[in-house]
């Protein structure tokens, strides 16, 4: 159907302000909509393509980035990784951990990748590093129990309230130089994330 | 210009209608014929889902000067990793497929473009320059457009910190190229775009980030060399 000037402008005439503000205020809806339900829709996840990947509660250390080997996008080349998938669903986790130079770090993830704790040996003053994964209490905030008088002498460990029942561990060791390799792989392979006993 | 009528006092109390005046004409056309409907109603979807989605799509892979940071080529998102980070941030970043660590204890910085604004290309050679970052351990990595790392036979994908030539005075250069170049040599290869990753870690980022909030963060620069 051919439109002529006359039927063009007529139809220009025609076009309502009623129907832009509707179509600005729906875009804002959709707009809205898209930027809050993307995480939820997103099928890429960091989540989804580790947390399956990992067993639960055990130390794994990750195969170094490589062109054909990439745990997940922009994955550092020089920086070896060791993640847990914790899971407290059958009581707290113990984290093990020989942070060797101060950018090592921890760093705990939600399934929605939110990176709710962190912590270097710098931050401890202390190289080895032992966190207990709990999930938050119902209670009030208590702290652990005073250890018996014959296990005086062992650490309870950094306490730690996780959000959520399950995530992802994540252990850094950012190289000084190929030197370090063996080193980095020695301390995360000894690294250790286990159930409470 | 009255909108509403005036209730007079019988109405008052009672439920008042719109009377029909110039604005309300405007939003509300009296005959609509089947013809201009369409068109309308045409326009109505165009613009929303168009721009709907677009505002989305550009919030969330782009940012906006509240979500994100720039340094020249260089772009950080300000809450990447934060537990109360915004909703685009947290979109950006499941999209991403990233576990980054909190913008406290970390910044990642990506450049898809030179200094000069131009889209990075696989198949040009560049010269990244700098002094900095001054604190902490710092990696600089390059990536196809997906955030691979790319093939090359000296196995060699990103320079830190540690590994890095500098010049006496502290400067460094890194040659982005195909082919070997003496120095600080970063191969390049396939053809599926190119991205740089910046990532500086370590107790010495919380002054980093006090400088980067002044404007004074030494981010390396980006100059495309020639193009084949």
């Amino acid at each position: 159907m051919r439109l002529s000037r006359r039927s063009l402008a007529r139809l220009w005439g025609g076009l309502s302000w009623f129907w832009v503000v509707a179509a600005v205020i729906t875009g804002g809806v959709i707009h809205i909509a898209t930027v809050l339900a993307l995480p939820y829709l997103a099928t890429d996840t960091a989540w989804t393509r580790l947390g399956g990947a990992l067993a639960a509660n055990r130390m794994q250390v990750l195969p170094p980035a490589t062109p054909e080997l990439q745990a997940f996008p922009f994955m550092a080349p020089d920086v070896r990784y060791a993640a847990c998938r914790y899971d407290l669903s059958e009581g707290p986790v113990i984290v093990r951990a020989d942070l060797l130079h101060p950018t090592w770090s921890i760093a705990l993830y939600t399934p929605r990748g939110d990176n709710f704790y962190t912590v270097t040996s710098a931050d401890l003053g202390r190289r080895t590093v032992k966190l207990r994964l709990e999930q938050a209490a119902e209670g009030p905030d208590e702290p652990l129990p005073l250890p018996r008088k014959a296990r005086t002498l062992r650490d309870p460990g950094v306490r730690v309230t996780v959000p959520s029942a399950e995530g992802i561990l994540l252990i850094r060791a950012p190289l000084l130089g190929d030197a370090y390799l063996r080193e980095a792989d020695n301390a995360l392979s000894q690294a250790s994330c286990a159930k409470a006993s | 210009m009255t909108f509403w009528h005036r209730p007079s006092r019988k109405l008052q109390g009672a439920r008042l209608r719109p009377s029909r005046t110039s604005l309300a004409r405007a939003f509300v056309p009296r005959r609509a014929g089947a013809l201009t409907f369409l068109a309308n109603f045409a326009l109505f979807l165009l613009l929303s889902l168009a721009g709907g989605f677009a505002s989305a799509w550009y919030g969330i892979e782009i940012g906006s000067r509240l979500t994100t940071e720039r340094h020249g080529p260089w772009r950080s998102w300000i809450a990447a990793g934060r537990p109360d980070a915004d909703p685009y941030t947290r979109a950006y970043m499941a999209r991403s497929g990233r576990l980054p660590i909190t913008s406290t204890s970390a910044r990642y910085y990506l450049a898809r473009e030179d200094s000069e604004g131009n889209a990075l290309d696989e198949r040009c050679e560049y010269v990244i320059e700098g002094r900095g970052p001054t604190g902490g351990w710092w990696s600089l990595a390059a990536y196809d457009a997906d955030g691979r790392l790319m093939r090359n036979p000296a196995e060699r994908y990103a320079f830190n910190s540690a590994s890095l030539l500098r010049a006496p005075d502290g400067s460094w250069q890194i040659r982005l190229a195909r082919d070997a170049r003496a120095g600080n040599w970063l191969p390049v290869s396939g053809d599926n775009g190119l991205a740089l990753m910046l990532r500086v870690y370590g107790s010495g980022v919380r002054g980093e980030l006090s400088a980067a909030a002044q404007g004074g963060l030494d981010l390396p620069a980006v100059r495309r060399v020639r193009c084949d």
